[in-house]
C-alpha cells in the first residue's frame, strides 16, 4: 500500500518535471549565453533595439520631461519605457493626436516614439511621418500621358489641423531625368532622378523635411515627365485632383462670392503684383500664395483658384480654366 | 551579490517576531512583516529606514525572548533524501537564471518593480508616483506589500535595478516549497518545486516579480495555521499579509476567517485584529491616492445577479486549466480527486478553503465585461497558484498514510495505522 502512494508521488513528479525540463533547460541556456557580459549588454541581448533606445532616453536629462507618443495601437512599450527610465518624467499619450490636441504649454516638447521601432527622440514631424509612410489614401495612381519639362503645382501642404492634410501624387519618366522641386515662396530646393514611376505619400514632407501649412513648387525637369497630384485628407480619406499649371491667367476669373470658400492668389513671378477679388484689392508679393474670401471675380497678374470643404470631408476645387 | 546577502538576512531576521520557527516560514512571516509594517507606518510618514529597523529590532528581540523551537512533529522528520534532492535540484538550478538573466516578465516590471523604485526613491507610499505626477502608474490602488519589501531590498542596497531584488522571488518560493515539504510532504515539496507554473513560467513564476509566489505562500501558511489551529493570532498575521499583498486578498480573508471560525471557534476574535487593521490601512491609502486603471471589483458586485450567465462558461474555462499538463502536469488532476475524496471523508478544512477561494475567482470573472475566456486565459493560471498550499495538502492528506500523523486537532486526528 505504501510503495502504491509513493509511485503516485512519483508519478506526479514526472508529470510536472517532464513539462518543466524544457523550460528549466532554455532558461540555463540563455543564463550560460550571458554569463560573461554585463547585466547593461544582456539586456541588450534578450530585449534587443528596444532596450538600446531606452539606454539613449536614460542619457538624457532628468529635468526633461518625455512624451511617450504611441505609433502603434497594439504596443505596450510605453510601460517598459516608464520602468527602465524612472524616475523620468513622462506623460503618455495613447496617440499622436491626443498630443497635437493637448495643452501646448503643460505638455512635453521632448517627444519619444513609442511601438514598432527602437523608442528614440523625434520631432513632431518625424512622429507625424512615421505614421503617415505607412500608409496611402490615393490606391493606385493614373499618370496622364501628357509630358512636361516644368510646372507648378499651385498648392502644395503637409499639415495636421482638425485633420491631416498632405499632398500625394507621383511622376514617371522613361529615361532618367533630373528634376527638380523648388518649394516657394521659400525657394527650398530638392533635386530628384527619376527613371520609371515615382510615387509620394507625403510631397512635403518627403521632399523638404518639413510641415507646411499652404505653398507651391516649381517643377523643372531635363527630360519631360509625367505627373498627377492630389490634395488628400487624410482622415475623411479623400483626395482631390490639383491641377498643373504653366503660367498666370491674365483675363479675368470670374469665380463667385461664396463665404463657405476660399480665393487663392498665386503671384508666380518675381516681382510684387496688384491682384483685384470683387471688391477688394491685394498687393500680392513675389513668388507668394496667398489665401482671401472668396468675393468674386479675380483680375491681375496671378495665378487664382477656390477651394471649398465639403460636409463630407472632400476638398472641392475650382480652377479658373474650369470657369466658363 | 548584496541583494542576496541583504534579503537572505533581512527577511528571516525579522520574520522572528513570531518566535523562533523553522526558517521558510520566518522568511515568509519576515516577507510578511517588513512589508507590512512599512505600508502601515508609510501612512504616517515614518521613515521605511526606521520601519526597516524597527522590524529586524523586533525579529532580533523575537528571537531571544521567545523560546526554543517548538520541535516539529517526528512524522515530518521521516528522512527521504531521494524527495529532498529533487526538491532542492530545481531550486538550486533556478538560481543560476536568477542571478544572469535580467527580469523581463510583464507585470513584474510595469506594475509591481515600478512601484517598488518609486517607494524606494520616494521613500513614500503616497508621493509623487502615486499621484501620477511622474509617470502614468499603472494598477495605482494595488496593494503595495511585495513592491515595498523589494523597496526594502533597494533602500538597503542603495541600487534600485532590479537585479537587486531576484532573490526576493526565488527565496519566496523556496520558502513556499520547504513549507509545503515540511507540512504536508517532503514529495509534495519535489512536486511543487518542479511545477512549471511556479518554476519555469515567465509571467509569475520564480523567476518573474509577480507577487503571487508571495500570495500563495501566506495563503499556504494561513492553511497550515489553520490546520495546526494552535494559534490565532498566527493565523491573523497571514490574514493580513494577504490583504495586503493582492486586491483579491480581502476576499480571501473573509473565505478564511469563514473556515476558520469551525476550527478556533470563540478563538477566532483575536485573529481578525491584524486582518482588521490591514484593511483599515489599505482603505486609508486607497482614499489617499487615486484609482487608475484597476478594475473596480466591488463597485461591479452588485452586478452579480444580472451576470450569471457567466456563470458556467467562467467554471468551464477555468477548468479547462486543470487539464494544462504543460502548466501543471497532473496536480490539478490529483488535488481535485483528493479534495472529493476528503469531502467524502467529511474532512472539510481543504475542500472548504480550495472551492471558497475558487469561488471569488469565478465571482471575479462574472462581474468582469471582459469576453471570459480572455480573462481566464490571463489569469486564472496564476490565480490557480494561490491555492497550491490546500490543494497540496489534500493530495498529501489521501495518498500518504504516515501524513495522517502529522494533522492533529480539531479535524485531522492521527488514525491508527
Amino acid at each position: 500500500m505504501r510503495r502504491w502512494r509513493e509511485a503516485i508521488f512519483i508519478i506526479l513528479l514526472a508529470s510536472v518535471v517532464i513539462p518543466a525540463a524544457p523550460g528549466l533547460a532554455e532558461w540555463l541556456r540563455l543564463a550560460w549565453e550571458l554569463r560573461s557580459i554585463p547585466m547593461r549588454a544582456r539586456r541588450e541581448a534578450v530585449f534587443g533595439d528596444f532596450y538600446r533606445g531606452v539606454e539613449a532616453l536614460q542619457r538624457l536629462p532628468l529635468s526633461k520631461p518625455l512624451a511617450l507618443i504611441r505609433v502603434s495601437p497594439k504596443t505596450q512599450d510605453q510601460l517598459f519605457i516608464n520602468y527602465y527610465i524612472y524616475p523620468h518624467r513622462t506623460t503618455t499619450y495613447w496617440n499622436r493626436w491626443m498630443y497635437a490636441t493637448s495643452d501646448e504649454k503643460r505638455r512635453p516638447a521632448t517627444i519619444v516614439q513609442v511601438g514598432d521601432e527602437m523608442p528614440r527622440v523625434v520631432s513632431y514631424a518625424e512622429l507625424r511621418d512615421f505614421e503617415v509612410r505607412k500608409s496611402r489614401v490615393l490606391r493606385k495612381i493614373e499618370l496622364p500621358q501628357q509630358r512636361r519639362a516644368a510646372f507648378v503645382i499651385p498648392l502644395v501642404t503637409s499639415i495636421d489641423g482638425v485633420e491631416t492634410y498632405t499632398v500625394e501624387g507621383a511622376m514617371a519618366s522613361d529615361e532618367e531625368a533630373h528634376v527638380t522641386l523648388t518649394m516657394q515662396p521659400e525657394g527650398l530646393v530638392k533635386i530628384l532622378t527619376i527613371r520609371g514611376p515615382v510615387a509620394f505619400y507625403d510631397l512635403v514632407y518627403q521632399c523638404f523635411r518639413r510641415m507646411q501649412f499652404a505653398a507651391w513648387v516649381q517643377v523643372s525637369s531635363d527630360r519631360p515627365v509625367r505627373a498627377a497630384f492630389w490634395f488628400v485628407n487624410r482622415n475623411a480619406k479623400t483626395a482631390a485632383p490639383i491641377r498643373l499649371i504653366d503660367a498666370p491667367i491674365d483675363r479675368p476669373m470670374p469665380f463667385p462670392s461664396d463665404p463657405t470658400a476660399h480665393l487663392w492668389l498665386l503671384n508666380l513671378g518675381d516681382s510684387a503684383t496688384k491682384v483685384r477679388a470683387g471688391e477688394r484689392e491685394w498687393n500680392l508679393p513675389p513668388r507668394h500664395l496667398s489665401m482671401v474670401d472668396a468675393t468674386g471675380t479675380v483680375t491681375g497678374h496671378v495665378y487664382s483658384f477656390l477651394s471649398r470643404k465639403q460636409p463630407n470631408g472632400v476638398t472641392q476645387f475650382i480652377w479658373p480654366e474650369d470657369l466658363k | 551579490m548584496i541583494g542576496l546577502i541583504v534579503t537572505a538576512l533581512l527577511f528571516p531576521i525579522a520574520g522572528c517576531i513570531a518566535g523562533r520557527r523553522a526558517l521558510p516560514e520566518c522568511f515568509l512571516f519576515g516577507v510578511g512583516i517588513v512589508g507590512a509594517a512599512m505600508f502601515a507606518l508609510g501612512l504616517f510618514h515614518v521613515p521605511f529606514v526606521i520601519a526597516i529597523v524597527l522590524a529586524v529590532v523586533a525579529g532580533l528581540l523575537g528571537f531571544l525572548v521567545a523560546g526554543k523551537r517548538t520541535p516539529s512533529n517526528p512524522a515530518t522528520k521521516q528522512p527521504s533524501n531521494l524527495a529532498t534532492i529533487a526538491m532542492i535540484l530545481p531550486l538550486a538550478l533556478l538560481a543560476i537564471p536568477t542571478a544572469i538573466v535580467p527580469l523581463k516578465d510583464f507585470d513584474g516590471r510595469v506594475f509591481w518593480l515600478l512601484k517598488a523604485k518609486a517607494i524606494a526613491n520616494e521613500r513614500a507610499i503616497d508621493g509623487p508616483f502615486f499621484h501620477n505626477q511622474v509617470v502614468d502608474s499603472p494598477r495605482n490602488q494595488y496593494p503595495l506589500l511585495v513592491p515595498l519589501d523589494a523597496a526594502a531590498i533597494m533602500i538597503a542596497t542603495g541600487d534600485s535595478d532590479d537585479r537587486q531584488v531576484r532573490w526576493l522571488y526565488l527565496m519566496t518560493f523556496a520558502a513556499l516549497v520547504f513549507l509545503v515539504s515540511r507540512k504536508t510532504h517532503p514529495w509534495c515539496g519535489a512536486i511543487l518545486a518542479w511545477t512549471p507554473q511556479f518554476a519555469t513560467n515567465g509571467d509569475g513564476g520564480a523567476l518573474s516579480a509577480y507577487s503571487d509566489i508571495a500570495f500563495a505562500a501566506f495563503l499556504a501558511a494561513a492553511f497550515f495555521e489553520l490546520i495546526d489551529a494552535r494559534s490565532p493570532v498566527r493565523f491573523g498575521m497571514w490574514l493580513s499579509f494577504l490583504a495586503l499583498t493582492k486586491s483579491e486578498g480581502l476576499p480571501i480573508d473573509i473565505i478564511l476567517i469563514s473556515v476558520a471560525i469551525s476550527v478556533f471557534r470563540a478563538r477566532i476574535i483575536p485573529a481578525l485584529a491584524p486582518p482588521a487593521i490591514a484593511t483599515a490601512a489599505l482603505i486609508a491609502w486607497r482614499l489617499r491616492v487615486p484609482m487608475t486603471d484597476e478594475e473596480n471589483f466591488l463597485a461591479e458586485l452588485p452586478t452579480l445577479p444580472a451576470r450569471l450567465h457567466r456563470l458556467v462558461p467562467a467554471i468551464l474555462e477555468s477548468a479547462k486549466h486543470f487539464f494544462s499538463l504543460s502548466s501543471w502536469g497532473l496536480l490539478w488532476i490529483a488535488a481535485w480527486i483528493a479534495i472529493i475524496v476528503l469531502a467524502r471523508r467529511k474532512e472539510w478544512l481543504a475542500p472548504a478553503t480550495v472551492v471558497g477561494v475558487f469561488a471569488v475567482y469565478i465571482a471575479a470573472y462574472m462581474v468582469t465585461v471582459w469576453p471570459v475566456s480572455d480573462l481566464v486565459n490571463a489569469s486564472v493560471d496564476r490565480l490557480l497558484m494561490h491555492m497550491i498550499g490546500p490543494a497540496l495538502f489534500a493530495i498529501a492528506r489521501v495518498t500518504d498514510a504516515s501524513g495522517q500523523s502529522r494533522y492533529s486537532p480539531p479535524e485531522y486526528p492521527p488514525k491508527p495505522a
